[in-house]
């Protein structure tokens, strides 16, 4: 029994188990440049970006849905807040208000439409968040087809996402709420019911379609707060804003115990799976790889990731399933 | 068929159901008593699934009256069934599988303190109602590692909790094994104890004869057959009068 316990610890951690191997890995090729403080903050530092973007993806999978217009829509909310920063002067009272309030307004207004779609109406979410995806990128170009750089925009925008330890301890603070959200009150914990079985839950007056929907709205408030913290860590809004993060986000959700089929894992599990992202897009930055080769790196660990979720599913059932229905 | 404390639990009266032309349901009048356990026998295509949807507010009639506890009433929604203290479970659809046997038993219901869930009141609770009904299944087991008759457990389990006062059985021993349906009659026969009516809906005679008070058979949408068990020597005096009544139908 205790062997199935730390085995079933395992299965759940593994992205932690990962985490330190590549880790080792890393610095046993480079031991001067990874076994350093200013490294291992960076490493966090680096992580709370694409950390938004793996709970907001996280949220969604857990309803048994997918998103891929995350990383678009909060390239969609990052530029067009910038574009109306650039007219608002920095030293105005509700500035910082609205550093805050528009990126995380625009990211829900994302959030909800494919909220609208693929929970009320019951599209299909993977073409759904296709045809988003397009069109956030479509609209963010409309808008401004060129970055944005911080002498453009008021200090304090940028500010709350350059700051490494406020950075850190935002994310922290806020996963600490999700984790507790989706554990402890019954419309967070409804995401792993309809996840799970959505016919039942509508049988028990948990409305799937509801739920989807605030799902979604939830996920477009976390692309919204990506797009701030990317902007703090870019030091502007590059056109590309988070372009990249899409699969990424993915493979760190699901590498973190977060169930491809939905109603199963854990937020704590995907920010260990965000540090992996973080930790290999560093490693391989600093091994100079180059950007060809670590898209291909990305893309195994994509592929790993699924394998690893139907590897794991596999093996919770060996352990779970008590020895009188074998 | 009523009891000498008042009026029947549920009363139904001339309960009609069309689905474009076929004729699901045709007047059928049914009466069910506090703490009676009624046998709602019937091939597939007889009925006595479209009676329960009505009764869980998933279906509704087109004619006819129902009554709970001698009141006229009107079931619209699911909620409305549930409100009056109906609980309903339908073939292979009253669990989520992936979550723990304690989320079940209060799934929709959670308890909480201060607006969080109460978990360990659900683990206690859980813990003590699988206890009274004999099983020895853990509050923080995931349901899809129970087994058939396990999972039957929880919902009756559920239903007792949250007082209900009818439960309707779709099917409950459908491919279970012996010792599954041996499990799911003493299930019902807590509930009876407990003052909880239930319907046991399913197509196999031998399943339910050994439990019920009354047996309401029903063919083509017609009641054929219904009889309280005292006036039947055994289960296969019943499959007699079954057959003689749906030939006379």
């Amino acid at each position: 029994m205790k062997v199935g316990r730390f085995q079933l610890w395992l299965l759940d951690n593994v992205a932690w188990v990962l985490l330190v191997v590549f880790y080792a890995g890393f610095a046993g090729a480079n031991p001067q440049a990874m076994i350093n403080i200013d490294t291992l903050h960076f490493l966090l530092y680096s992580a709370v970006p694409i950390g938004f973007v793996v709970l907001a993806q996280s949220v969604v999978l857990i309803t048994g849905n997918f998103d891929l217009s995350i990383a678009e829509a909060a390239g969609l909310a990052g530029m067009s807040t910038g574009v109306v920063l650039m007219h608002v002067p920095g030293d105005a009272w509700f500035t910082p208000a609205l550093c805050v309030i528009l990126p995380v307004a625009l990211g829900a207004m994302c959030g909800a439409l494919n909220g609208a779609l693929v929970g009320k109406l019951g599209l299909n979410p993977f073409l759904v968040t296709m045809g988003t995806q397009i069109g956030f990128q479509g609209l963010k170009l409309l808008i401004r087809p060129q970055s944005i750089w911080s002498r453009d925009l008021p200090p304090f925008f940028i500010s709350i996402g350059a700051n490494e330890v406020s950075s850190i301890v935002i994310f922290l603070v806020v996963l600490v709420c999700l984790w507790f959200f989706l554990t402890y009150i019954r419309g967070g914990a409804y995401l792993y019911a309809v996840g799970g079985d959505k016919e039942t839950s509508n049988m028990f007056g948990i409305r799937p379609d509801n739920t989807i929907f605030y799902a979604y709205l939830l996920s477009g408030i976390f692309a919204g707060l990506a797009a701030i913290f990317y902007a703090g860590f870019n030091k502007g809004i590059p056109i590309n804003m988070a372009g990249g993060a899409l699969f990424p986000a993915f493979a760190g959700a699901v590498i973190g115990g977060v169930a491809i089929t939905g109603g199963r894992g854990s937020v704590v599990g995907a920010f260990a799976g965000s540090l992996l992202i973080g930790l290999l897009e560093t490693g391989l930055t600093m091994f100079a790889i180059s950007p060809d080769a670590r898209k291909v790196a990305f893309a195994i660990l994509v592929i790993g990731s699924i394998l690893l979720d139907r590897v794991r599913g596999t093996l919770r059932d060996r352990i779970l399933r008590p020895s009188s229905i074998v | 068929m009523i009891m000498a404390g008042g009026p029947p639990l549920l009363s139904l009266r001339g309960i009609h159901k069309w689905f474009g032309k076929v004729h699901a349901l045709n007047g059928v009048d049914v009466d069910v008593n506090p703490g009676e356990i009624v046998g709602l026998v019937g091939d597939n295509g007889s009925g006595k699934s479209t009676l329960i949807k009505i009764l869980a507010g998933v279906l509704h009639k087109d004619e006819g009256e129902i009554r709970w506890r001698g009141k006229k009433t009107e079931i619209r929604s699911v909620q409305d069934s549930r409100r009056l203290g109906i609980e309903t479970v339908f073939q292979e659809r009253g669990l989520v599988e992936s979550l723990t046997v304690s989320k079940n038993v209060f799934l929709g219901r959670e308890p909480t303190r201060f607006g969080v869930i109460d978990f360990r009141k659900m683990a206690a609770d859980s813990d003590q109602l699988m206890a009274r009904l004999g099983l020895r299944i853990k509050s923080d087991q995931e349901a899809r590692f129970c087994s058939g008759g396990e999972k039957q457990g929880i919902i009756v389990s559920r239903a007792m909790y949250f007082g209900a006062k009818l439960i309707n059985l779709d099917e409950p021993t459908r491919a279970l094994s012996v010792r599954g349906v041996e499990q799911v009659r003493n299930f019902v026969k807590e509930l009876k104890n407990n003052s909880i009516a239930s319907f046991f809906v399913t197509h196999n005679l031998y399943d339910v004869y050994p439990v019920a008070d009354r047996f309401v058979v029903m063919s083509r949408g017609e009641k054929i057959v219904d009889i309280e068990k005292k006036g039947v020597p055994s289960v296969h005096a019943l499959e007699e009068m079954i057959v003689k009544s749906s030939l006379r139908a």
